[in-house]
């Protein structure tokens, strides 16, 4: 528990580091999710023409 | 290799092998560095920044340089796929100089007590992360694909020029920034259990990299080839499960 704590707080420094390490998961996850969302709309737009 | 089709088949089957096997390395690489490598003796816990800023820094660089490689195979050669390339390249560039730039920020406040300076390697790495921009701003202004390819390849093959200013610029001017973290002819200054894990890092940065383009590259295909055959017999097919 005590490791955590010291691990998140890092003496007064984790705010820091947590702040970058944050911003870098959200940037990844949008440059993941992007090109996924755009295949997908390709898909289902195309699984909508062939219906009609 | 160079045609849309069988890029797009090879990353397909590639990419469920590639993810997981990148956010294994990073992650071995960011527990390491974050949770376990020792404290700096001047700069306390903030330095495991590093492992984050310095292989984001790394990667803005080297996308670029990649990028400016593709520029020159579409401008010479018109190939297709380098054109897809570099649009989808572009905006993983700009994410990962975005990230440098962000953390370095962040790193700057509590070690040099300023967000930001004026001085050359930031300068020069804001002018790369701004060359991305331009460069996403023109395949979205343009568009004729073909004629957006050959702009975005001009100005990555003409700008390549600030990647080795980036590089030399802590040693050409007197900057703030400390020395190249990574060298090809001196032995690392930190500790192997500081240096180890951000090593890693560089290596799992690398791999993301790959992943993401897989994936984006796959996006950009679909994209600009849907009215051809090939691709409505693969939505077909997915269509009918």
């Amino acid at each position: 528990m005590e490791f955590i704590q010291d691990l998140l707080i890092m003496d007064g420094q984790g705010k820091y580091v947590w702040f970058v390490l944050l911003v870098f998961l959200i940037v990844i996850f949008l440059n993941f999710y992007l090109p996924y969302r755009t295949i997908r709309k390709i898909q289902e737009e195309n699984s909508q023409s062939s219906e009609e | 290799m160079g045609s849309p089709p069988f890029f797009f088949e090879w990353a397909s089957r590639l990419l469920p092998w590639l993810f997981p096997i990148s956010f294994l390395i990073l992650m071995i690489g960011l527990v390491w560095g974050i949770g376990f490598a020792p404290s700096d003796y001047k700069q306390g816990d903030v330095y495991r920044i590093i492992f984050v800023h310095v292989p984001s820094a790394i990667l803005g660089q080297s996308i670029y340089l990649m990028m400016a490689i593709f520029g020159s195979i579409c401008l010479i050669w018109r190939a297709k796929l380098a054109g897809m390339f570099l649009r989808s390249a572009a905006p993983l560039g700009a994410s990962f100089t975005l990230i440098a730039l962000i953390s370095g920020a962040v790193w700057g406040k509590p070690t040099w007590g300023t967000w930001w300076v004026w001085d050359a390697r930031l300068t020069s790495t804001l002018i790369l992360f701004f060359l991305y921009v331009g460069i996403i701003g023109l395949y979205s202004s343009i568009d004729n694909k073909q004629r957006g390819d050959r702009a975005a390849s001009l100005i990555s093959v003409v700008g390549v020029i600030i990647v080795p200013i980036i590089k030399k610029s802590v040693d050409w001017w007197q900057t703030l920034h400390q020395p190249s973290t990574f060298s090809l002819t001196s032995s690392p200054s930190m500790t192997a259990d500081m240096y180890l894990p951000l090593l890693i890092c560089v290596i799992g940065f690398y791999f993301i990299f790959v992943s993401l383009l897989c994936n984006s590259l796959r996006a950009e295909i679909l994209t600009r080839e849907r009215n051809t055959g090939w691709v409505r017999k693969y939505l077909n097919n997915k269509a009918s499960g």
